[in-house]
């Protein structure tokens, strides 16, 4: 068996397994309580490995033992985590114990292939776990820990069989020969590039959709119609009008397994998830940068959470009471929608939500949900289609919707969708004390139009162009209706302010219109795969009933529909690029005014300077300099020159072909000539080599160093340098026989051919 | 059989797994471990061929060694590139080493560039011969050992002779075949041998007449003759069986290795015993060293005992025969027996031209058996056709002059040859 020499393989380990540690905490815990972890395995595997080491030097007994037992204790833990945490935890757990086991006896070169494997199944994991985009420094630890080990098992195994040379000098101590920095930077060089280039084809899904998991959600619902709303330890948040049951939520197999102590409060929250809405207050949130969800999605979304119809001038609320409990069926909820058919089912948009922080009880969907699978089994279904959970959205948990949407001329459509007439009357409501000056808008923008689609894409279109966009007015709380002070005094507004303003002037215009509020879920991060929904992500929008369908309209400017074609494409450069800019945007406009922020915008800024240089030297090069050549006729000068420069490049890439190709043709004439030719086409090509015969040296000399340094080629070296030199000196008359020598000889050098000359 | 699961084709099959996971669940870290993968089997090919581009490698050796000596073989390395050359490995072939040691390789961590820096490795020459070692070749894995790349580095090939190991041997029945009176002592290594006056006896019929003491005679009244102390030099003709047939056993425990290095150390005993040596054997080729002393002869007889083999079709009793002709009256020859299930008849007629000749054969026997093994030596068991042999042998042919020695597989030579 091939004993372990080499001592840093051991330190290779070590860190090839506390980063794959590392990498699954960080996907676990929060950061102190990662490092916490990180450390204790660190230490466990560290004096493991220290054990394998004298273990390897004196065989002691002991450690075989504590293998043994803490192989038996993998298994326990194994079994312990199976009925308590689920089967992937149960087996990550085991896995960590039987390698804190194997440590003890780690001796043989066989035995680093078990770790590769136990480190690799861990960093995989947490791979496709994560959804932070500092996991990619985590990989790039591993990576290099793991390049670390190669290397020195590589040099372990050559280390062994080597006869001599180094072999004494790297098995004292820990001598490591190679640098490893300028090899890591190349490999994360060369890595980034394939990373920004590999195409990412749409994805199959195939046994990927849909997930659920994470927490469980008792059915509150039944037990309220059951009389059971006695139960104190059920409280309700009063404030958000929120049901949050205990805190306790269930995970897997039913069981309670977590005790949430603290109910969430949801303080900075979006005020648009609340029952009421005053559009002047959405809250402090807009300003936060903080990751809500996660959603894996093929293109952006609006996800919607609440429906407002009702509005008094300033707060909107939902004046529907008709909710439904749907219950969950054959493991998936269906919703019982007229327009449900199975090629929308089969052509439907897949998301698929991972909770990030602990959120309010609604479930987001993008319009219009077809199928809902939900850890839970039940859900509550509005009239409108927006759904809601029996208690408030874990961190952690995970569900997958099913969506039907339909891209009518560049807006998002839920597709054919029956109103009656009460509803209208309720999509049509408009605050009783509207000023008359917004209903004279509203005419004067749109009231020349016929069509209610028309109207509602002119008055969208107005108020992108007319008004301005800003957060700044989230703090503002004006006096008298809030829709008028925006439309005739402020003139710019958060999106609230757009999207109240366009549900009045289209009421006003007798088009049915409702006020959405959700996430804006644009934001692709191409790192990780995920869009990254925000909690400044927080949006509102419209949806105007047209051509009996609820048609998705968004008035505030900087936002637009959503779109397929919007999608993150087939290359991560350029969504890349998308996303750095978004992250920009959103430091400078969440005033964040640190001085790295400062810095990438000055950054970005530079090498927007400088790509509109280079677009406007383009242009001004397109328009009149071209022209001005083709005019002169000059084109023909630079088409030559530049063809003269790939004649160049292509003649000293093609100089052996050539020289051959001329000695070939010299072969029947002058044999001295052809001689001296063929002596001077091997300078040339040992100078390609890099060894150019210097002026002092003569033709022998010359010879004589080429055939020390090539001593494969010596034989051909000293055919052509003899025969070079009786052509030049001698006076022996060459034949045709010398001549074919030379020629195959030159070949052997040039091509490294064996032409079977002997 | 090439392994199919090499650490190239384990990352290879682990990207595109990665790949395959990262395109179907749409998870772009998968995709950043694919691209991190991909990015080190590219080095992997690619560095390697950079680590021993323009390597100048050359070899020194010593051309001659006997068996089981240790050699110091030297390896120049040159890096004639730009960059500095990483974990190459410098792959010699050395055929006269053992079977699992023919392939040394030197290590070299880091070359830098430029400079003309020396290995060494050494190396145990396990069996005799005549070998070509070579040629070297380079090859590199760095940094990761998933890719290796190797190329020839210096196609010269070197001749290393391996002697046979000889052993000391403490006496050697060398007899001397003078005329009478002299025959029957034992002939003593002293150049320019001359004759003393050791005693006198009874004239025995075949005595010359001119040693007839006259005084002596006149006082006994009966021919009295004087007797010397004879100091000279005889000649030793050593004779190898080369048959095909003659070869029992494997890698270095056959008979004919035994009879080389025993024809080696008689050799080189009577040699420093100032004796002319001869060597004969009839192998597919003829060896014969003709007889001369000094070191030189022994030279030359050990560059034929390095090169023999046993593929001729001659068989022993007939290279006797053949030989005869070659070897001087009154010298000794050296018989090495590797069958003993040969007829001893067949040895009648060549044992007959030798002892015509006064030739003294001094007969060692090898015992093939025990180097097919099996344990039982011949000498003891009275019935195996081999222990015929010998006793019919010695009592047919060497009863007058009975230097006779038994080898057997796993024999201390030296002690065999100390009685």
């Amino acid at each position: 068996m091939n004993k372990i020499k080499y001592s840093p393989v051991y330190i290779g380990m070590y860190f090839l397994l506390v980063s794959a540690i590392l990498a699954v905490q960080s996907t676990r815990n929060g950061a102190v309580m990662t490092l916490v972890y990180t450390a204790a395995w660190a230490i466990i595997y560290g004096i493991g490995l220290i054990c394998g080491w004298q273990y390897k030097e004196k065989g002691t007994k002991a450690f075989v033992i504590i293998t043994n037992v803490l192989a038996v204790f993998a298994l326990v833990v194994f079994l312990a985590s199976f009925v308590f945490s689920g089967v992937v935890d149960g087996l990550i757990a085991c896995l960590l114990w039987l390698q804190a086991g194997r440590n003890f006896t780690i001796s043989l070169r066989r035995d680093i292939f078990y770790t590769y494997f136990v480190s690799l199944i861990l960093i995989l994991y947490a791979s496709s776990i994560s959804k932070a985009t500092v996991f990619v420094f985590f990989i790039i630890l591993y990576v290099l820990a793991g390049m670390f080990t190669f290397m020195a098992e590589h040099l372990d195994e050559r280390i062994s069989y080597a006869s001599g040379g180094d072999r004494d000098t790297l098995t004292k101590g820990m001598h490591l020969p190679v640098k490893g920095g300028v090899l890591s930077l190349m490999t994360l060089a060369i890595a980034a590039v394939i990373f920004l280039i590999v195409p990412m084809f749409p994805s199959p899904h195939i046994q990927s959709f849909p997930s659920v998991g994470g927490w469980s959600y008792r059915n509150v619902w039944q037990k309220r119609r059951k009389g059971e709303k006695k139960d104190t330890g059920r409280g309700e948040n009063a404030f958000l009008g929120l049901q949050v049951f205990n805190g306790t939520v269930r995970a897997g197999k039913g069981k309670t397994t977590k005790s949430v102590e603290h109910k969430p409060t949801f303080k900075e929250m979006y005020n648009g998830f609340k029952k009421k809405f005053d559009i002047t207050s959405p809250g402090r949130c807009m300003l936060s940068n903080r990751i809500v969800f996660y959603l894996q999605a093929d293109r952006p979304l609006y996800l919607r959470g609440k429906i407002f119809d009702s509005f008094n001038g300033r707060v909107w609320k939902n004046s529907s009471n008709g909710s439904e409990t749907v219950l969950i069926n054959k493991g998936v909820f269906t919703f019982d929608i007229f327009t449900y058919e199975k090629e929308a089912e089969e052509g439907g948009v897949g998301q698929v939500y991972t909770i990030e922080r602990n959120m309010p009880d609604i479930i987001f969907t993008a319009y219009k949900p077809l199928k809902l699978w939900f850890p839970g089994d039940a859900v509550q279904k509005e009239y409108d289609l927006s759904l809601r959970a029996s208690g408030y959205l874990h961190s952690g948990t995970i569900y997958s919707v099913l969506s039907e949407i339909r891209d009518v001329d560049g807006r998002q459509t839920g597709g054919w969708e029956p109103l009656d007439r009460a509803d209208l009357h309720r999509y049509l409501q408009l605050p009783k004390r509207l000023p008359e000056k917004i209903k004279k808008l509203a005419w004067s923008v749109a009231g020349s139009v016929k069509s209610n689609y028309e109207k509602a894409e002119v008055v969208e279109h107005y108020l992108k162009t007319h008004y301005t966009y800003t957060l700044a007015t989230i703090f503002e709380k004006p006096k008298g209706d809030p829709v008028s002070y925006f439309l005739f005094q402020r003139k710019e507004g958060h999106s609230e302010y757009f999207a109240s303003s366009m549900v009045v002037l289209l009421r006003t215009l007798h088009v049915p219109a409702r006020l959405v509020t959700g996430y804006y879920a644009a934001h692709y991060n191409p790192i990780t795969g995920y869009y990254e929904v925000r909690e400044l992500d927080a949006h509102a929008w419209v949806e105007a009933y047209v051509n009996y369908a609820w048609i998705t309209f968004d008035p505030t400017p900087g936002f637009q529909c959503p779109l397929p074609h919007h999608a993150h494409g087939y290359l991560i450069a350029s969504a890349l690029m998308r996303y750095l800019k978004n992250r920009f945007r959103i430091a400078g406009m969440t005033n964040r005014e640190t001085r790295w922020v400062k810095a990438l915008q000055k950054t970005q800024n530079s090498f927007d300077r400088v790509a509109m240089f280079l677009k406007k030297a383009w242009m001004i090069f397109k328009e009149h300099i071209w022209v001005w050549l083709k005019s002169i006729g000059i084109i023909g000068l630079i088409g030559g020159l530049f063809a003269a420069v790939i004649a160049v490049v292509i003649h000293f890439i093609l100089q052996p072909a050539f020289d051959l190709l001329r000695l070939k043709r010299m072969k029947n004439k002058d044999p001295e000539k052809f001689i001296i030719h063929c002596y001077w086409a091997m300078e040339r090509c040992f100078k390609r080599k890099g060894v150019p015969r210097p002026r002092s040296c003569t033709p022998g000399e010359y010879g004589t160093d080429l055939t020390v340094r090539y001593r494969h080629l010596a034989g051909q070296i000293r055919t052509i340098t003899g025969l070079f030199q009786l052509a030049v000196y001698g006076a022996y008359a060459l034949n045709t026989v010398d001549i074919e020598n030379a020629y195959q000889a030159y070949k052997e050098i040039e091509f490294g051919r064996h032409t079977g000359r002997k | 059989m090439r392994r199919f699961i090499t650490k190239r084709t384990a990352l290879i099959l682990i990207a595109v797994v990665l790949f395959l996971i990262a395109w179907n669940r749409n998870i772009n870290l998968l995709y950043g471990m694919f691209a991190i993968l991909t990015s080190l089997i590219i080095l992997s090919h690619l560095l390697p061929r950079y680590a021993i581009k323009g390597l100048i490698v050359t070899r020194t050796l010593q051309p001659v060694a006997f068996e089981d000596d240790e050699i110091e073989v030297k390896i120049y390395v040159e890096k004639n590139a730009w960059t500095k050359g990483y974990m190459i490995e410098i792959t010699d072939s050395m055929p006269a080493a053992g079977p699992s040691f023919q392939k040394p390789m030197v290590f070299i961590a880091k070359l830098p560039v430029k400079r003309k820096q020396e290995f060494s490795f050494k190396t145990v020459c396990y069996k005799r011969g005549v070998y070509s070692v070579g040629p070297i070749s380079v090859s590199s894995a760095y940094p990761l050992g998933i890719v290796s790349v190797n190329k020839p580095a210096d196609n010269a090939r070197k001749t290393l002779t391996i002697y046979p190991k000889l052993f000391s041997i403490a006496s050697f029945p060398l007899v001397a075949g003078t005329t009478m009176p002299m025959s029957g002592t034992e002939a003593m290594a002293k150049s320019g041998g001359n004759e003393d006056f050791f005693g006198t006896r009874e004239y025995r019929q075949g005595d010359s007449l001119k040693f007839i003491h006259w005084p002596s005679t006149a006082r006994h009244g009966q021919l009295i003759v004087k007797e010397f102390e004879i100091r000279a030099s005889t000649e030793v003709t050593v004779l190898m069986d080369l048959h095909k047939d003659s070869c029992t056993g494997t890698g270095r425990e056959t008979t004919l290795e035994y009879a080389v290095k025993i024809a080696g150390s008689v050799a080189r005993f009577a040699i420093e015993k100032g004796h002319h040596v001869q060597f004969i054997g009839y192998g597919e080729k003829k060896h014969v060293v003709p007889s001369a002393r000094g070191i030189d002869q022994l030279a030359f007889i050990l560059d034929v005992l390095a090169k023999v083999q046993a593929d001729s079709t001659v068989p022993y009793h007939r290279a006797i025969t053949m030989s005869a002709g070659l070897l001087r009256d009154g010298g000794t020859v050296v018989l090495m027996f590797s069958r003993l299930d040969s007829n001893i008849r067949d040895y009648v007629y060549p044992m007959g031209i030798l002892r015509s000749k006064r030739i003294k054969p001094v007969c060692v026997f090898l015992n093939d058996k025990s180097f097919q093994g099996d344990v039982s030596a011949p000498e003891h068991d009275e019935k195996s056709p081999g222990t015929r042999f010998v006793h019919e042998f010695i009592k047919e042919f060497a009863s007058e002059y009975p230097s006779v020695y038994f080898v057997s597989k796993g024999d201390n030579l030296q002690d065999v040859f100390a009685v």
